[in-house]
């Protein structure tokens, strides 16, 4: 028979309370959300002017191809990531979510950590932005 | 007017012993006062318990918990099963309750809805709950009582349970926090399937080691009899007093926690 330390100690990993009730923030901050397999990118919803939500495994972003980005968001963003804070703008939203690497969402959520709300969605919105200028799907500003 | 004291019967698995631990508890403390038996299980084995009636799809068809929340009003979905114990039935429609909520844009605060045309009166409101992390689950912790709310832990013995102690634990935290500051950990019942298994012992240390003083100090031990009451029912059953051995002193413990000091009637 196993002493009772062995039965011990057998999770790591808190589990999903915080999560369901969040989903329920989620759902009072926009009428509808879609939910998602991981097999589709991006899943749509409807227009909200709220910020984003996030949680450990899926991260929540705001993404619109009409946001409005600021010409000062890389120094900004800059700024977050040395440990400064600057004054931000919020753009109005299209509130939607998807799946991230493990590795990106850690570091994103580190950078916002230092920021407020609203910077995830700005700091994801900024890079999207960057590769599809990249790609030629979106004019540079 | 005093309102009820709820008592929510949970543990996130299976055969703790959460529909006849609030069942009986249920017919226990309708003895002198009143009862509101709530079940949030869409197995409806609460609703079968205190009726004695197994055809719970037809019988009690669109007459449940999952109409009562949906309108935000429990008062035409009361059923008398006794003098002064009445119960919110359910059944196996149950399971479209999270779908249909989220249609209406109903809240984890439903049920609060839904209960407050009655919350004074009764003494007593008693919630069972299904194995799950769910809206079943979550809403009666949810649901705040003036005169106090409070979650009973079950817990069968078995590792399995031992580890969904602290996942209905932060269950109740996260109740707590955002819906109902006053939530309280009643205890933890232990419900013993063999009360011989020599691991009982290790398990019980370990229990009052994380949880000091959580644990309720009567302990089900499980008999036939108690069992079988979902046979013969309450009435005229003439090995009731046998059946409810342990659940007596569980009655006696559970209301000396929750300090009761009503009555309503």
């Amino acid at each position: 028979m196993s002493s009772k330390n062995n039965l011990k100690d057998k999770i790591k990993k808190p589990n999903a309370t915080q999560t369901f009730f969040n989903s329920y923030d989620t759902e009072k901050n926009n009428n509808k959300i879609n939910t998602e397999d991981e097999n589709k990118d991006v899943v749509t919803i409807n227009n909200k002017d709220d910020d984003e939500i996030n949680n450990k495994i899926e991260t929540y972003v705001n993404n619109n191809n009409v946001v409005i980005v600021n010409d000062d968001d890389d120094d900004y963003f800059r700024n977050l990531a040395s440990g400064k804070k600057v004054p931000k703008k919020k753009p109005k939203k299209v509130f939607t979510s998807f799946y991230m690497d493990a590795d990106l969402a850690t570091e994103v959520d580190k950078i916002a950590a230092r920021g407020e709300k609203g910077d995830k969605s700005k700091l994801i919105n900024q890079a999207i932005r960057r590769l599809l200028e990249d790609y030629d799907v979106l004019e540079k500003k | 007017m005093v309102t009820a004291k709820i008592i929510t019967f949970g543990i996130s698995k299976g055969g703790c012993s959460k529909s006849t631990s609030s069942g009986i508890t249920s017919y226990l403390l309708s003895k002198e006062d009143k009862v509101l038996a709530i079940d949030m299980d869409g197995q409806g084995n609460l609703t079968s318990f205190l009726t004695g009636e197994y055809d719970i799809c037809n019988v009690f068809e669109e007459k449940t918990i999952l109409e009562a929340i949906l309108n935000e009003d429990s008062r035409s979905y009361i059923i008398k099963v006794t003098e002064n114990l009445d119960l919110i039935p359910s059944n196996d429609f149950l399971a479209t309750l999270p779908r249909k909520m989220f249609e209406k844009g109903l809240n984890l605060d439903a049920l609060q809805k839904a209960l407050q045309p009655v919350m004074e009166d009764y003494d007593w409101i008693i919630i069972d709950t299904p194995p799950a992390l769910s809206e079943q689950t979550i809403m009666p912790l949810s649901t705040y009582s003036e005169a106090g709310s409070y979650a009973v832990v079950m817990f069968d013995g078995s590792m399995f349970a031992y580890y969904a102690i602290p996942k209905f634990l932060e269950i109740i935290e996260g109740a707590r926090e955002r819906y109902n500051p006053t939530l309280k950990t009643a205890g933890i019942l232990f419900s013993l399937i063999d009360a011989r298994a020599k691991e009982n012992e290790v398990m019980q240390e370990a229990i009052e080691e994380d949880y000091p003083n959580l644990k309720f100090e009567t302990i089900i031990r499980r008999k036939a009899s108690t069992r079988r009451l979902a046979i013969s029912g309450f009435e005229k059953n003439s090995e009731l007093k046998n059946a409810l051995e342990f659940y007596n002193p569980f009655v006696q413990e559970l209301k000396k926690r929750v300090q009761q000091k009503q009555p309503q009637r």
